[in-house]
């Protein structure tokens, strides 16, 4: 009942917008610009430039409003003109962005203490690993780790905004996830080395 | 040793307690500015003039190649060998033709600037798809 009400309350918004209502405008910003920072930093790795991409990404979403025909939701189709300006900046930008399968999940899964070191640190501890884990992993990692676990797009959402194949996603998903796990570990094996 | 483990559930909200990033607080006002010049822009009509004259520039160096001795098409030839008879324009305003030229390439320049900017822009536009 509550997600019929907010999609319900987002449709307004949105009517709201292609009329040409600023202040819906704004209350559409509110509401999307941490994900959409969040997506472009994943791939652009600077706050300035994330910044800008993302606000691209708002600007060419209000000009280009009339195209969103409520087919998927919103916040997919604003991803995924985020992620395109993203990659367009980046190409710009000549940066290399073919080193996605450069990293190597060989020989890191075999911290013995790290497990039990993870369990004795606090919260605030664990999410300050976990960030810096995250921000260990390529670009693409990052990218489908936080749609997946931290917007929580579906699979499908996910394939639509970034355009990979389902099969592309799900294996990517999957690697990312030991990626992740496997920096982790080596974090906290660090972490726990140092205290030795 | 065993193997470093975390539930999905977990993981999603250790992700989740993490939070996202936030943006700068000008963020949404620097939008509503792009936004709103891009309103304003919409709204101002090029008078009819003005269009008029930007078409008769675009049109000069066309004419000065095509017809003004820029490029030799044998339009002259063709038009005579089927006895018929267009007017020709007279280019000469006694310019110096090194001038002309400087002109027509000023604006040729100017032309195709104006080409190429619109076609980046509609590619940038139209790389946003139904949704």
């Amino acid at each position: 009942m509550k997600n019929h009400n907010e999609r319900y309350a987002m449709d307004l918004i949105i009517a709201k917008v292609k009329q040409g209502d600023m202040v819906a405008f704004n209350a559409l910003i509110d509401e999307y610009k941490a994900m959409a920072f969040t997506l472009a930093l994943k791939l652009m790795k600077n706050r300035e430039d994330a910044e800008e991409v993302a606000q691209d990404a708002f600007v060419k979403a209000y000009k280009n409003i009339n195209q969103f025909e409520g087919k998927s939701k919103f916040s997919t189709w604003l991803y995924t003109i985020v992620y395109n300006t993203a990659l367009t900046r980046l190409r710009k930008k000549q940066l290399d962005m073919q080193d996605i399968d450069s990293h190597s999940v060989e020989g890191l899964s075999n911290y013995s203490e790290s497990d039990a070191e993870w369990r004795r640190l606090q919260k605030d501890e664990r999410s300050s690993y976990i960030k810096q884990a995250l921000e260990g992993l390529v670009s693409e990692d990052q990218v489908v780790i936080t749609l997946f676990y931290l917007d929580e797009n579906s699979i499908a959402e996910i394939c639509e905004i970034t355009g990979w194949e389902l099969s592309n996603v799900k294996v990517r998903l999957h690697r990312a996830r030991k990626r992740l796990l496997a920096e982790l570990e080596k974090l906290l094996d660090t972490e726990v080395r140092s205290l030795l | 040793m065993s193997k470093f483990e975390l539930s999905d559930k977990e993981l999603k909200q250790l992700l989740q307690s993490e939070g996202l990033e936030e943006p700068s607080l000008s963020f949404n006002r620097r939008i509503l500015e792009q936004v709103n010049a891009y309103e304003h822009a919409k709204a101002i009509k090029t008078p009819l003039a003005l269009k008029i004259l930007f078409g008769l520039l675009m049109l000069i160096p066309l004419v000065f190649i095509f017809w003004g001795g820029g490029i030799d098409l044998g339009l002259n030839e063709a038009l005579e060998s089927q006895k018929l008879s267009i007017p020709s324009p007279d280019l000469n305003f006694q310019i110096n033709n090194y001038y002309i030229y400087f002109l027509a390439l000023t604006v040729g320049v100017i032309w195709l600037s104006i080409f190429f900017y619109k076609m980046l822009r509609h590619e940038d536009q139209s790389s946003v798809k139904n949704g």
